[in-house]
Protein backbone atom coordinates (compact mmCIF):
# COMPACT_ATOMS: atom_id res chain seq x y z
CA UNK A 1 0.00 0.00 0.00
CA UNK A 2 2.74 2.47 0.91
CA UNK A 3 4.24 1.09 -2.38
CA UNK A 4 1.49 2.55 -4.24
CA UNK A 5 1.35 5.65 -2.68
CA UNK A 6 4.73 6.04 -2.97
CA UNK A 7 4.42 5.63 -6.89
CA UNK A 8 1.70 7.62 -7.22
CA UNK A 9 3.54 10.64 -5.82
CA UNK A 10 6.17 9.87 -8.16
CA UNK A 11 4.39 9.75 -10.93
CA UNK A 12 2.35 12.86 -10.14
CA UNK A 13 6.17 14.65 -10.27
CA UNK A 14 6.91 13.65 -13.05
CA UNK A 15 3.98 14.29 -14.83
CA UNK A 16 4.53 17.90 -13.11
CA UNK A 17 8.17 18.09 -14.53
CA UNK A 18 7.38 16.89 -17.66
CA UNK A 19 4.77 19.51 -18.09
CA UNK A 20 6.88 22.08 -17.47
CA UNK A 21 9.46 20.50 -19.98
CA UNK A 22 7.36 20.04 -22.49
CA UNK A 23 5.19 23.16 -22.33
CA UNK A 24 7.10 24.96 -25.18
CA UNK A 25 6.96 22.00 -27.62
CA UNK A 26 3.11 22.21 -26.87
CA UNK A 27 3.37 25.79 -27.46
CA UNK A 28 4.88 24.92 -30.90
CA UNK A 29 2.49 22.56 -32.32
CA UNK A 30 -0.61 24.57 -31.14
CA UNK A 31 0.84 27.91 -32.80
CA UNK A 32 1.93 25.90 -35.92
CA UNK A 33 -1.99 25.02 -36.76
CA UNK A 34 -3.58 28.08 -35.74
CA UNK A 35 -4.75 31.08 -38.01
CA UNK A 36 -2.52 34.42 -38.35
CA UNK A 37 -5.91 36.05 -36.44
CA UNK A 38 -5.98 33.63 -34.28
CA UNK A 39 -2.31 33.53 -32.90
CA UNK A 40 -2.80 37.36 -31.88
CA UNK A 41 -5.57 36.71 -30.29
CA UNK A 42 -5.92 37.10 -26.17
CA UNK A 43 -6.94 34.83 -24.19
CA UNK A 44 -4.55 32.02 -26.30
CA UNK A 45 -6.99 29.25 -28.28
CA UNK A 46 -5.08 26.13 -27.33
CA UNK A 47 -6.08 23.66 -29.24
CA UNK A 48 -7.27 25.10 -32.28
CA UNK A 49 -11.43 23.96 -33.85
CA UNK A 50 -10.02 23.99 -37.42
CA UNK A 51 -6.67 23.03 -37.28
CA UNK A 52 -4.59 24.75 -40.16
CA UNK A 53 -2.62 21.69 -41.43
CA UNK A 54 -2.08 23.96 -44.58
CA UNK A 55 0.52 26.34 -42.36
CA UNK A 56 3.04 23.31 -43.17
CA UNK A 57 2.19 23.41 -46.97
CA UNK A 58 2.28 26.91 -46.87
CA UNK A 59 6.13 27.23 -45.35
CA UNK A 60 6.73 24.42 -47.75
CA UNK A 61 5.49 26.15 -51.14
CA UNK A 62 4.22 29.88 -50.36
CA UNK A 63 5.85 32.82 -49.34
CA UNK A 64 8.24 31.71 -47.17
CA UNK A 65 9.91 29.33 -49.60
CA UNK A 66 11.23 27.30 -46.32
CA UNK A 67 11.80 24.12 -48.66
CA UNK A 68 15.24 26.28 -50.18
CA UNK A 69 16.75 26.96 -46.62
CA UNK A 70 15.88 23.17 -45.78
CA UNK A 71 17.70 21.79 -48.74
CA UNK A 72 20.75 24.06 -48.14
CA UNK A 73 20.93 22.60 -44.49
CA UNK A 74 20.31 19.18 -45.99
CA UNK A 75 23.02 19.87 -48.79
CA UNK A 76 25.64 21.25 -46.41
CA UNK A 77 25.23 18.82 -43.17
CA UNK A 78 25.48 15.87 -45.59
CA UNK A 79 28.67 17.11 -47.48
CA UNK A 80 29.75 17.96 -43.80
CA UNK A 81 29.13 14.42 -42.81
CA UNK A 82 30.67 12.93 -45.57
CA UNK A 83 34.10 15.08 -45.28
CA UNK A 84 34.51 14.78 -41.67
CA UNK A 85 34.39 10.91 -41.93
CA UNK A 86 36.85 10.41 -44.58
CA UNK A 87 39.07 12.67 -42.74
CA UNK A 88 38.35 11.44 -39.64
CA UNK A 89 38.40 7.38 -40.05
CA UNK A 90 41.78 7.00 -41.05
CA UNK A 91 43.01 9.25 -38.59
CA UNK A 92 41.17 7.25 -35.92
CA UNK A 93 42.47 4.08 -37.44
CA UNK A 94 45.90 5.08 -36.90
CA UNK A 95 45.40 6.17 -33.42
CA UNK A 96 44.06 2.65 -32.43
CA UNK A 97 46.53 0.96 -34.05
CA UNK A 98 49.68 1.95 -34.19
CA UNK A 99 51.56 3.82 -31.47
CA UNK A 100 53.67 6.46 -32.08
CA UNK A 101 55.40 9.90 -30.67
CA UNK A 102 53.07 12.78 -29.49
CA UNK A 103 50.11 10.15 -29.40
CA UNK A 104 48.75 11.53 -26.80
CA UNK A 105 49.44 14.79 -27.29
CA UNK A 106 47.74 14.67 -30.15
CA UNK A 107 44.30 13.00 -28.47
CA UNK A 108 44.83 16.12 -26.26
CA UNK A 109 44.89 18.65 -29.22
CA UNK A 110 41.60 16.68 -30.56
CA UNK A 111 40.08 17.30 -27.02
CA UNK A 112 40.96 20.88 -26.84
CA UNK A 113 39.70 21.70 -30.01
CA UNK A 114 36.46 19.69 -29.61
CA UNK A 115 35.85 21.84 -26.72
CA UNK A 116 36.79 25.04 -29.00
CA UNK A 117 33.71 27.64 -29.16
CA UNK A 118 33.37 28.87 -32.85
CA UNK A 119 34.42 31.99 -31.84
CA UNK A 120 38.00 31.85 -31.14
CA UNK A 121 38.35 30.65 -34.83
CA UNK A 122 36.07 32.33 -36.91
CA UNK A 123 37.86 35.44 -37.53
CA UNK A 124 40.95 33.91 -38.82
CA UNK A 125 38.30 31.67 -41.00
CA UNK A 126 36.87 34.81 -42.19
CA UNK A 127 39.83 36.35 -43.37
CA UNK A 128 41.05 32.91 -44.99
CA UNK A 129 37.97 32.90 -46.68
CA UNK A 130 37.38 36.69 -47.51
CA UNK A 131 41.18 35.87 -49.37
CA UNK A 132 40.41 32.83 -51.41
CA UNK A 133 37.63 34.59 -52.08
CA UNK A 134 35.12 31.73 -50.49
CA UNK A 135 33.25 34.34 -49.17
CA UNK A 136 29.07 33.20 -49.81
CA UNK A 137 29.86 29.67 -50.47
CA UNK A 138 28.45 26.43 -49.55
CA UNK A 139 32.13 25.45 -49.75
CA UNK A 140 32.86 28.08 -46.95
CA UNK A 141 30.56 26.50 -44.53
CA UNK A 142 31.36 23.15 -44.97
CA UNK A 143 34.83 23.00 -44.49
CA UNK A 144 34.25 25.41 -41.22
CA UNK A 145 31.62 23.29 -40.25
CA UNK A 146 34.10 20.03 -40.93
CA UNK A 147 37.16 21.83 -38.56
CA UNK A 148 34.45 21.46 -36.01
CA UNK A 149 32.91 18.33 -36.40
CA UNK A 150 36.15 16.62 -37.48
CA UNK A 151 37.53 16.74 -33.14
CA UNK A 152 34.70 15.02 -31.99
CA UNK A 153 34.42 12.46 -35.26
CA UNK A 154 38.01 11.62 -34.41
CA UNK A 155 36.92 10.92 -30.36
CA UNK A 156 34.27 9.02 -31.75
CA UNK A 157 35.51 6.73 -33.83
CA UNK A 158 38.60 6.16 -31.75
CA UNK A 159 36.33 5.13 -28.74
CA UNK A 160 34.71 2.72 -31.28
CA UNK A 161 37.73 1.17 -33.22
CA UNK A 162 39.46 0.46 -29.86
CA UNK A 163 36.89 -2.60 -29.45
CA UNK A 164 37.23 -3.59 -32.75
CA UNK A 165 39.39 -6.61 -32.46
CA UNK A 166 42.85 -6.53 -33.89
CA UNK A 167 43.15 -10.27 -34.53
CA UNK A 168 40.84 -9.96 -37.49
CA UNK A 169 43.20 -7.67 -39.30
CA UNK A 170 46.17 -9.74 -38.85
CA UNK A 171 44.37 -12.89 -39.40
CA UNK A 172 43.65 -11.28 -42.96
CA UNK A 173 47.18 -10.16 -43.28
CA UNK A 174 48.68 -13.34 -42.45
CA UNK A 175 46.45 -14.60 -45.20
CA UNK A 176 48.05 -12.30 -47.73
CA UNK A 177 46.14 -9.44 -47.08
CA UNK A 178 47.57 -6.10 -47.27
CA UNK A 179 46.58 -3.30 -44.64
CA UNK A 180 44.62 -1.10 -46.90
CA UNK A 181 42.73 -4.04 -48.09
CA UNK A 182 42.00 -5.15 -44.56
CA UNK A 183 40.67 -2.24 -43.35
CA UNK A 184 38.17 -1.65 -46.91
CA UNK A 185 37.02 -5.69 -46.21
CA UNK A 186 37.12 -5.84 -42.61
CA UNK A 187 37.52 -2.77 -40.24
CA UNK A 188 35.30 -0.54 -42.44
CA UNK A 189 32.26 -3.05 -42.41
CA UNK A 190 32.76 -3.60 -38.60
CA UNK A 191 32.81 -0.13 -37.98
CA UNK A 192 29.31 0.60 -39.73
CA UNK A 193 27.94 1.59 -36.48
CA UNK A 194 30.86 4.17 -35.04
CA UNK A 195 30.86 5.62 -38.75
CA UNK A 196 27.61 6.17 -38.78
CA UNK A 197 27.13 7.77 -35.56
CA UNK A 198 29.71 9.93 -35.71
CA UNK A 199 28.55 11.11 -39.08
CA UNK A 200 25.30 11.87 -37.75
CA UNK A 201 26.51 13.52 -34.97
CA UNK A 202 28.30 15.97 -37.69
CA UNK A 203 25.05 16.16 -39.68
CA UNK A 204 23.43 17.32 -36.83
CA UNK A 205 26.00 19.71 -35.72
CA UNK A 206 26.07 21.31 -38.60
CA UNK A 207 22.39 21.56 -39.03
CA UNK A 208 22.19 23.41 -35.95
CA UNK A 209 24.67 25.78 -36.36
CA UNK A 210 24.06 29.59 -36.59
CA UNK A 211 27.33 31.36 -36.24
CA UNK A 212 29.02 30.37 -39.25
CA UNK A 213 26.41 30.94 -41.85
CA UNK A 214 25.52 33.81 -40.12
CA UNK A 215 29.46 35.47 -40.71
CA UNK A 216 29.65 33.69 -44.17
CA UNK A 217 26.38 33.73 -45.95
CA UNK A 218 24.65 37.56 -46.54
CA UNK A 219 23.01 36.28 -50.11
CA UNK A 220 19.68 34.82 -48.53
CA UNK A 221 19.00 32.32 -51.36
CA UNK A 222 22.10 30.43 -49.83
CA UNK A 223 20.75 30.71 -45.91
CA UNK A 224 20.45 27.53 -43.98
CA UNK A 225 17.85 26.98 -41.97
CA UNK A 226 19.22 28.02 -38.28
CA UNK A 227 19.79 31.57 -40.52
CA UNK A 228 16.29 31.68 -42.27
CA UNK A 229 14.85 31.00 -38.80
CA UNK A 230 16.16 33.78 -37.09
CA UNK A 231 16.38 35.93 -40.00
CA UNK A 232 12.34 35.86 -39.62
CA UNK A 233 12.08 36.75 -35.82
CA UNK A 234 13.78 40.37 -36.68
CA UNK A 235 11.02 41.76 -38.92
CA UNK A 236 8.42 43.61 -37.90
CA UNK A 237 5.19 41.36 -37.96
CA UNK A 238 6.14 38.08 -37.53
CA UNK A 239 4.07 34.81 -38.86
CA UNK A 240 4.33 32.93 -35.39
CA UNK A 241 1.78 30.26 -36.70
CA UNK A 242 4.63 29.55 -40.08
CA UNK A 243 7.17 30.13 -37.97
CA UNK A 244 6.33 27.22 -35.76
CA UNK A 245 5.41 25.16 -38.71
CA UNK A 246 8.93 25.96 -40.13
CA UNK A 247 10.47 25.05 -36.93
CA UNK A 248 8.60 21.36 -36.09
CA UNK A 249 9.93 20.60 -40.15
CA UNK A 250 13.63 21.38 -39.17
CA UNK A 251 13.43 19.68 -35.96
CA UNK A 252 12.14 16.25 -37.39
CA UNK A 253 15.21 15.12 -39.39
CA UNK A 254 16.84 15.81 -36.87
CA UNK A 255 15.13 14.06 -34.12
CA UNK A 256 14.69 11.29 -35.92
CA UNK A 257 18.00 10.96 -36.31
CA UNK A 258 19.46 11.40 -33.10
CA UNK A 259 16.95 8.86 -31.63
CA UNK A 260 19.33 6.25 -33.00
CA UNK A 261 22.57 7.62 -31.50
CA UNK A 262 21.59 9.19 -28.25
CA UNK A 263 23.06 6.43 -26.41
CA UNK A 264 26.17 6.36 -27.96
CA UNK A 265 26.88 10.17 -27.80
CA UNK A 266 26.97 10.00 -23.48
CA UNK A 267 29.18 6.89 -23.79
CA UNK A 268 31.45 8.87 -25.92
CA UNK A 269 31.51 12.08 -23.82
CA UNK A 270 32.17 9.94 -20.40
CA UNK A 271 34.25 6.83 -21.14
CA UNK A 272 36.86 9.17 -21.55
CA UNK A 273 38.02 8.02 -25.23
CA UNK A 274 40.88 10.56 -24.94
CA UNK A 275 42.54 8.26 -22.05
CA UNK A 276 44.74 5.52 -22.91
CA UNK B 1 44.11 -20.42 -39.26
CA UNK B 2 47.36 -19.47 -37.94
CA UNK B 3 46.31 -16.23 -36.10
CA UNK B 4 48.71 -17.39 -33.00
CA UNK B 5 51.68 -17.09 -34.72
CA UNK B 6 50.62 -13.58 -36.04
CA UNK B 7 52.15 -10.57 -34.18
CA UNK B 8 52.20 -7.01 -34.55
CA UNK B 9 55.16 -6.43 -37.15
CA UNK B 10 58.04 -3.78 -36.43
CA UNK B 11 60.27 -2.30 -38.59
CA UNK B 12 63.67 -2.81 -38.44
CA UNK B 13 65.99 -0.07 -37.37
CA UNK B 14 67.89 0.08 -40.65
CA UNK B 15 64.78 -0.05 -43.07
CA UNK B 16 62.47 2.52 -40.73
CA UNK B 17 63.03 5.36 -42.72
CA UNK B 18 61.97 3.58 -46.52
CA UNK B 19 58.25 2.23 -43.94
CA UNK B 20 58.12 6.03 -43.05
CA UNK B 21 55.23 6.76 -45.42
CA UNK B 22 54.40 2.72 -46.23
CA UNK B 23 50.68 2.30 -45.27
CA UNK B 24 51.47 -1.00 -43.79
CA UNK B 25 54.01 0.03 -41.02
CA UNK B 26 53.70 3.91 -40.22
CA UNK B 27 50.99 6.26 -39.26
CA UNK B 28 51.50 8.66 -41.27
CA UNK B 29 49.47 8.56 -44.16
CA UNK B 30 46.51 8.04 -42.51
CA UNK B 31 46.81 11.09 -40.15
CA UNK B 32 48.11 13.13 -42.64
CA UNK B 33 44.84 14.44 -44.08
CA UNK B 34 43.43 15.28 -40.79
CA UNK B 35 46.65 17.16 -40.12
CA UNK B 36 46.93 19.47 -43.00
CA UNK B 37 43.29 20.03 -42.62
CA UNK B 38 43.56 21.02 -39.04
CA UNK B 39 46.55 23.00 -39.65
CA UNK B 40 44.57 25.02 -41.99
CA UNK B 41 41.20 25.35 -40.30
CA UNK B 42 42.33 25.38 -36.79
CA UNK B 43 46.47 26.06 -36.18
CA UNK B 44 46.05 28.92 -38.74
CA UNK B 45 43.10 30.98 -37.72
CA UNK B 46 44.53 30.20 -34.15
CA UNK B 47 47.39 31.94 -35.10
CA UNK B 48 45.82 34.41 -36.60
CA UNK B 49 43.71 35.52 -33.93
CA UNK B 50 46.69 35.44 -31.41
CA UNK B 51 48.19 37.76 -33.70
CA UNK B 52 45.70 40.01 -34.01
CA UNK B 53 44.96 40.29 -30.54
CA UNK B 54 47.97 42.02 -30.77
CA UNK B 55 47.40 44.90 -33.02
CA UNK B 56 45.18 47.39 -33.52
CA UNK B 57 42.59 46.63 -36.56
CA UNK B 58 39.56 48.39 -36.98
CA UNK B 59 37.87 47.70 -40.76
CA UNK B 60 35.47 50.86 -40.58
CA UNK B 61 38.58 53.25 -39.52
CA UNK B 62 40.49 52.52 -42.35
CA UNK B 63 42.55 55.99 -41.68
CA UNK B 64 44.05 54.20 -38.81
CA UNK B 65 45.63 51.52 -40.57
CA UNK B 66 46.74 48.35 -38.96
CA UNK B 67 49.17 48.61 -36.22
CA UNK B 68 51.30 46.40 -34.12
CA UNK B 69 50.27 47.26 -30.60
CA UNK B 70 51.60 44.86 -28.39
CA UNK B 71 49.61 44.15 -25.09
CA UNK B 72 48.01 47.67 -25.58
CA UNK B 73 44.45 45.63 -26.26
CA UNK B 74 45.12 43.54 -23.64
CA UNK B 75 45.53 46.63 -21.09
CA UNK B 76 42.41 48.23 -22.87
CA UNK B 77 40.57 45.18 -21.95
CA UNK B 78 41.45 44.38 -18.65
CA UNK B 79 41.33 48.10 -17.46
CA UNK B 80 37.44 48.30 -18.59
CA UNK B 81 35.42 47.67 -16.03
CA UNK B 82 32.59 46.85 -18.77
CA UNK B 83 34.86 43.89 -19.39
CA UNK B 84 34.73 42.58 -16.03
CA UNK B 85 30.72 42.88 -15.86
CA UNK B 86 30.66 40.86 -19.12
CA UNK B 87 32.96 38.32 -17.21
CA UNK B 88 31.22 38.51 -14.05
CA UNK B 89 27.63 38.20 -16.17
CA UNK B 90 29.22 35.17 -18.10
CA UNK B 91 30.55 33.62 -14.66
CA UNK B 92 26.74 34.10 -13.41
CA UNK B 93 24.76 33.11 -16.33
CA UNK B 94 27.04 29.67 -16.85
CA UNK B 95 26.98 28.92 -13.36
CA UNK B 96 22.98 29.44 -13.49
CA UNK B 97 22.26 27.08 -16.07
CA UNK B 98 24.43 24.71 -15.29
CA UNK B 99 23.12 24.42 -11.37
CA UNK B 100 19.87 24.80 -12.49
CA UNK B 101 20.13 21.41 -15.22
CA UNK B 102 21.77 19.82 -12.31
CA UNK B 103 19.39 20.07 -10.01
CA UNK B 104 16.53 19.68 -12.14
CA UNK B 105 18.18 16.88 -14.27
CA UNK B 106 19.11 15.15 -11.28
CA UNK B 107 16.04 14.65 -9.72
CA UNK B 108 14.52 14.03 -12.87
CA UNK B 109 16.91 10.96 -13.04
CA UNK B 110 16.38 9.93 -9.57
CA UNK B 111 12.54 9.68 -10.04
CA UNK B 112 13.25 7.42 -13.00
CA UNK B 113 15.85 5.63 -12.03
CA UNK B 114 13.18 3.86 -9.70
CA UNK B 115 11.18 0.61 -10.67
CA UNK B 116 7.84 2.90 -12.44
CA UNK B 117 5.49 2.26 -15.27
CA UNK B 118 6.12 3.98 -18.27
CA UNK B 119 9.65 4.27 -17.46
CA UNK B 120 10.40 4.08 -21.22
CA UNK B 121 8.09 6.39 -22.42
CA UNK B 122 9.21 9.10 -19.80
CA UNK B 123 12.12 8.48 -21.38
CA UNK B 124 11.45 9.63 -24.68
CA UNK B 125 9.60 12.57 -23.56
CA UNK B 126 12.76 13.59 -21.50
CA UNK B 127 14.54 13.80 -25.18
CA UNK B 128 12.74 15.90 -26.82
CA UNK B 129 14.58 18.86 -26.04
CA UNK B 130 17.38 17.56 -26.87
CA UNK B 131 16.27 16.70 -30.37
CA UNK B 132 15.22 20.69 -30.80
CA UNK B 133 18.01 22.36 -32.46
CA UNK B 134 19.22 24.95 -30.37
CA UNK B 135 18.29 27.63 -33.01
CA UNK B 136 14.64 26.12 -33.21
CA UNK B 137 14.36 26.01 -29.06
CA UNK B 138 15.46 29.59 -29.03
CA UNK B 139 12.52 30.94 -31.91
CA UNK B 140 9.55 28.70 -29.92
CA UNK B 141 10.87 30.27 -26.10
CA UNK B 142 10.74 33.77 -27.87
CA UNK B 143 7.21 33.17 -28.82
CA UNK B 144 6.62 32.00 -25.42
CA UNK B 145 8.41 34.48 -23.66
CA UNK B 146 6.39 37.29 -25.60
CA UNK B 147 4.83 40.10 -23.93
CA UNK B 148 1.87 40.50 -25.84
CA UNK B 149 0.61 37.19 -26.60
CA UNK B 150 3.08 34.73 -25.03
CA UNK B 151 1.35 31.84 -23.75
CA UNK B 152 3.98 32.15 -20.26
CA UNK B 153 1.58 34.74 -19.31
CA UNK B 154 -0.82 33.38 -19.71
CA UNK B 155 -0.60 30.64 -17.35
CA UNK B 156 1.23 32.78 -14.88
CA UNK B 157 -1.81 35.23 -15.23
CA UNK B 158 -4.48 31.65 -14.92
CA UNK B 159 -2.16 30.64 -11.70
CA UNK B 160 -2.65 34.26 -9.94
CA UNK B 161 1.13 34.27 -10.18
CA UNK B 162 1.38 37.63 -12.10
CA UNK B 163 -1.21 40.38 -12.23
CA UNK B 164 -0.38 41.74 -15.68
CA UNK B 165 1.44 41.00 -18.67
CA UNK B 166 5.29 41.09 -18.39
CA UNK B 167 7.48 41.33 -21.57
CA UNK B 168 10.23 38.92 -20.32
CA UNK B 169 12.99 39.48 -22.83
CA UNK B 170 12.39 43.39 -21.69
CA UNK B 171 13.57 43.91 -18.25
CA UNK B 172 17.41 43.46 -17.37
CA UNK B 173 16.75 41.23 -15.04
CA UNK B 174 13.76 39.08 -16.69
CA UNK B 175 16.30 38.56 -19.69
CA UNK B 176 18.88 37.31 -18.28
CA UNK B 177 16.74 34.47 -16.35
CA UNK B 178 14.90 33.89 -19.19
CA UNK B 179 17.99 32.97 -21.61
CA UNK B 180 19.11 30.85 -18.97
CA UNK B 181 15.80 28.94 -18.58
CA UNK B 182 15.90 28.03 -22.14
CA UNK B 183 19.28 27.18 -21.88
CA UNK B 184 18.89 25.09 -19.28
CA UNK B 185 15.63 23.41 -20.55
CA UNK B 186 17.95 22.36 -23.88
CA UNK B 187 20.67 21.03 -21.17
CA UNK B 188 18.28 19.22 -19.07
CA UNK B 189 18.10 15.81 -21.06
CA UNK B 190 21.97 15.45 -21.02
CA UNK B 191 22.15 15.54 -17.40
CA UNK B 192 19.29 13.75 -17.17
CA UNK B 193 20.56 10.49 -19.07
CA UNK B 194 23.91 10.86 -17.44
CA UNK B 195 22.82 10.68 -13.88
CA UNK B 196 20.00 7.75 -14.79
CA UNK B 197 23.50 5.87 -16.43
CA UNK B 198 25.20 6.82 -13.27
CA UNK B 199 22.50 5.81 -10.60
CA UNK B 200 21.85 2.63 -12.71
CA UNK B 201 25.47 1.52 -11.77
CA UNK B 202 25.17 1.65 -8.25
CA UNK B 203 25.39 -1.96 -6.84
CA UNK B 204 21.31 -2.99 -5.53
CA UNK B 205 23.01 -4.86 -3.04
CA UNK B 206 23.79 -1.76 -1.27
CA UNK B 207 20.73 0.15 -1.20
CA UNK B 208 19.49 -2.87 0.10
CA UNK B 209 21.62 -3.34 2.45
CA UNK B 210 20.39 -0.19 3.62
CA UNK B 211 17.00 -1.10 3.46
CA UNK B 212 17.36 -3.79 5.85
CA UNK B 213 19.20 -1.36 8.43
CA UNK B 214 16.22 0.63 7.97
CA UNK B 215 17.45 4.05 6.14
CA UNK B 216 14.91 6.53 5.21
CA UNK B 217 15.10 7.46 1.57
CA UNK B 218 16.82 10.59 2.40
CA UNK B 219 19.48 9.23 4.28
CA UNK B 220 19.55 6.72 1.15
CA UNK B 221 20.21 9.83 -1.18
CA UNK B 222 22.50 11.63 1.74
CA UNK B 223 25.07 9.12 2.79
CA UNK B 224 24.88 6.18 -0.16
CA UNK B 225 23.66 7.85 -3.22
CA UNK B 226 25.09 11.50 -3.78
CA UNK B 227 28.65 10.62 -2.58
CA UNK B 228 29.08 7.77 -5.34
CA UNK B 229 27.68 10.03 -7.67
CA UNK B 230 30.06 13.37 -7.37
CA UNK B 231 32.63 11.76 -9.68
CA UNK B 232 30.08 11.54 -12.45
CA UNK B 233 28.53 14.64 -11.74
CA UNK B 234 32.22 16.36 -11.51
CA UNK B 235 32.59 15.15 -15.06
CA UNK B 236 29.01 16.26 -16.55
CA UNK B 237 28.94 19.74 -14.71
CA UNK B 238 32.42 20.73 -16.36
CA UNK B 239 31.36 19.91 -19.71
CA UNK B 240 27.97 21.14 -19.40
CA UNK B 241 29.54 24.54 -18.42
CA UNK B 242 32.34 24.30 -21.32
CA UNK B 243 28.74 24.12 -23.88
CA UNK B 244 26.92 26.70 -21.84
CA UNK B 245 29.88 28.96 -21.48
CA UNK B 246 29.96 28.36 -25.69
CA UNK B 247 26.14 29.12 -25.93
CA UNK B 248 25.84 31.59 -28.98
CA UNK B 249 22.50 29.96 -30.57
CA UNK B 250 20.54 30.77 -27.60
CA UNK B 251 21.05 34.19 -26.85
CA UNK B 252 21.69 35.72 -30.02
CA UNK B 253 18.52 34.52 -31.47
CA UNK B 254 16.58 35.73 -27.89
CA UNK B 255 17.90 38.67 -26.98
CA UNK B 256 21.36 39.64 -29.30
CA UNK B 257 22.94 40.33 -26.09
CA UNK B 258 20.52 43.04 -24.77
CA UNK B 259 18.68 44.67 -23.18
CA UNK B 260 21.13 46.61 -22.39
CA UNK B 261 23.93 44.17 -22.67
CA UNK B 262 22.38 42.22 -19.76
CA UNK B 263 22.45 38.85 -21.55
CA UNK B 264 25.73 39.70 -23.05
CA UNK B 265 28.09 36.67 -22.65
CA UNK B 266 31.43 36.66 -23.58
CA UNK B 267 31.10 34.86 -26.47
CA UNK B 268 28.48 37.23 -27.62
CA UNK B 269 30.99 40.30 -27.05
CA UNK B 270 33.41 38.71 -29.14
CA UNK B 271 31.12 38.29 -32.00
CA UNK B 272 29.71 41.90 -31.51
CA UNK B 273 33.32 43.83 -31.60
CA UNK B 274 34.22 41.83 -34.59
CA UNK B 275 31.41 41.70 -37.06
CA UNK B 276 29.18 44.53 -35.32
CA UNK B 277 31.75 47.16 -34.51
CA UNK B 278 34.75 45.59 -36.87
CA UNK B 279 36.96 46.33 -34.00
CA UNK B 280 39.30 42.92 -35.05
CA UNK B 281 42.11 43.08 -32.85
CA UNK B 282 39.43 43.92 -29.98
CA UNK B 283 37.47 40.76 -30.96
CA UNK B 284 40.44 38.68 -31.45
CA UNK B 285 42.06 39.66 -27.87
CA UNK B 286 38.29 38.80 -25.78
CA UNK B 287 38.72 35.32 -28.29
CA UNK B 288 41.95 34.55 -26.93
CA UNK B 289 40.56 35.44 -23.68
CA UNK B 290 37.90 32.72 -24.78
CA UNK B 291 41.04 30.59 -25.80
CA UNK B 292 42.62 30.47 -22.58
CA UNK B 293 39.44 29.98 -20.36
CA UNK B 294 38.07 27.05 -22.43
CA UNK B 295 41.86 25.26 -22.18
CA UNK B 296 41.32 25.59 -18.48
CA UNK B 297 37.80 23.94 -18.33
CA UNK B 298 39.20 21.28 -20.54
CA UNK B 299 41.87 20.54 -18.88
CA UNK B 300 40.32 20.26 -16.00
CA UNK B 301 37.21 18.06 -17.65
CA UNK B 302 40.32 15.38 -18.93
CA UNK B 303 41.43 15.50 -15.10
CA UNK B 304 38.57 14.67 -13.62
CA UNK B 305 37.81 11.97 -16.61
CA UNK B 306 41.47 10.20 -16.08
CA UNK B 307 40.58 10.12 -12.13
CA UNK B 308 36.98 8.73 -12.54
CA UNK B 309 38.89 5.62 -14.79
CA UNK B 310 41.16 5.22 -12.08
Amino acid sequence: MTKNLNHLFIHATLLFLFALLLFPVVVMFSTSLQTFENIFSWPPDWIPANPQWVNYFNVWFGDYQFSLPFLNSLFISTFTAVITIVLAFPAAYALTRFTFFGQNALLFIVLVTQMFSPIVLIVGLYQLMQAYNLLNTYTAIIITNCAFTLPMAVWLLHGYLKNVPFELEQAASVDGCSRIKGIIKIIIPLSAPGISMASIYAFIMSWNDLLIPLIFISKSEMRPISLALTDFVGQNVIYWHEMMAASIISTVPIAVMFSFVQKYFIKGFMSGAVKE
Amino acid sequence: MKTEVAKPIKPLPSEKGRWRFSPEHSPVLYLLPMLLFMAVMVGYPIGRVIYLSFTQNILTRPDLGVSFIGLGNYLNLFTSVEFWETVLRTGLWTSLSVIGKTLVGFLIAWLLAKDIAFKKFYILLLLIPWVTPMVVAAVAWRWVYDGQFGMLNWILIQSHIINEQVIWLGGKMSAFFATAATDMWLGIPFMAMVFLAGLQAIPVELIESADIDGASSFHKLRYIILPLMKPITLVATTLSAIWTFNSFGVIWPLTRGGPVNATETLIVDAYKRSFGSFDLGMGATIAVVIFLILLMFTIAYKRLLMKQES
